[in-house]
């Protein structure tokens, strides 16, 4: 599909042109979604804006390559997961720098981890399943994540991908499989799969 | 992985029963494909733990921020510009701007290193640049406007045009 000749496409077009106000229309467009995106990885609200504020400059200052390829939807929700990605990265090394100034005993408080009888072990189960779904993730290339989430958190079938993507259905399911094997080898060394009866 | 089954993965984790048989028959006598479809499938439920059930609204003035923070960032606004200047098919005619905007410079330096023992030529010299440079007041914002102006001149150089 071509995606030039969408509402969306002449939106774009707008804002490669230097209009400012249909750039507004866009982040007003698409807000909502980018921050449920966001907020379904990183689970920080407080930092959800900020990320949602780097992913519009990042498609703002990128949509000049944008080339209609692919719907404007599947394009800014790759660069929402990376930018979820990196700032997962950034915080994880931000903890290193700072527990390595802390003694065991410190790190435990801090993180929490210790066992706590008023603890909704329903949630811990729904949280343990999306770090570990999460750090599966980070294995896979940007494309990989892009499509396995596309599929199985926003529920696209294949053919609904081939057709956002601009690439065809064979194509996709080949990328999936590829992918969803990355994700067994990283469960196996990871090795500890929790267990989806808590469902 | 067996081809029958890698063929029909989305389906078979989607839907099994409306998978073709050819494929179910495979996973009863294959017990590695079973195990890794299994293993998949397994991996496969965790996703819904990334949906976001509880959705945040963004505050009414996010747009207006993600606007003013953009005008704020001349300088990235410079390095996308180059960046999709080289990443697209524009990189070959940045190239060759630069290219020749190099030799034009390179030539000029040469002209001048030549010229300069033998005659003081009058109008602009190049020590009458770096002398005004020197005396201006120092001010970030005036010399940040000068490099941007520098890289446009560079970027929007066109060689055909002064043929
Ligand atoms: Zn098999």
């Amino acid at each position: 599909m071509d995606y030039e000749n969408t509402q969306d496409g002449a939106l774009v077009r707008r804002v490669q042109a230097g209009d400012q106000a249909a750039f507004r229309d866009l982040v007003e467009r698409y807000q909502s979604k980018v921050f449920s995106i966001i907020h379904g990885i990183v689970r920080q609200r407080n930092d959800v804006e900020d990320i949602a504020q780097q992913v519009f400059a990042k498609v703002y200052f990128s949509l000049a390559k944008f080339d209609f390829r692919s719907s404007l939807i599947t394009w800014i929700y790759k660069i929402t997961v990376n930018e979820c990605y990196d700032y997962l990265r950034k915080r994880k090394v931000r903890k290193l720098v700072y527990e390595s100034d802390l003694s065991e005993d410190e790190v435990r408080r801090v993180e929490n981890t210790e066992p706590s009888p008023g603890r909704n072990p329903l949630i811990d189960a729904v949280l343990a399943k999306r770090d570990y779904i999460v750090k599966l993730l980070s294995r896979v290339s940007e494309e990989e994540r892009m499509l396995l989430m596309m599929k199985e958190v926003e529920g696209h079938s294949v053919e609904e991908l081939a057709e956002m993507t601009g690439m065809n259905e064979n194509t996709i399911k080949v990328k999936l499989f590829r992918a969803r094997q990355k994700l067994v080898k990283a469960s196996q060394r990871l090795d500890r799969l929790p267990s989806v009866a808590a469902n | 992985m067996h081809a029958v089954i890698e063929e029909n993965l989305e389906e078979l984790l989607a839907s099994p029963s409306a998978c073709g048989r050819a494929a179910l028959d495979h996973l009863v006598s294959c017990k590695a494909c079973a195990m890794e479809l299994e293993r998949m499938r397994q991996i496969a439920l965790l996703f819904p733990a990334l949906r976001n059930e509880s959705p945040i609204d963004p505050a009414p003035y996010f747009a207006a921020r993600v606007m003013m923070s953009i005008e704020r960032r001349p300088s990235s606004f410079w390095a996308s510009l180059l960046e999709s200047a080289l990443g697209t098919t524009m990189g070959t005619v940045f190239f060759r701007r630069v290219a020749f905007a190099s030799l034009l410079v390179l030539a000029s330096l040469g002209g001048y290193l030549a010229s300069t023992d033998s005659e003081f030529r009058a109008g602009v010299t190049p020590e009458l640049i770096m002398a005004a440079e020197r005396d201006a007041p120092a001010s970030e914002y005036g010399r940040n406007q000068d490099r941007e102006l520098l890289m446009v001149t560079i970027a929007t150089f066109n060689p055909d045009e002064t043929e």
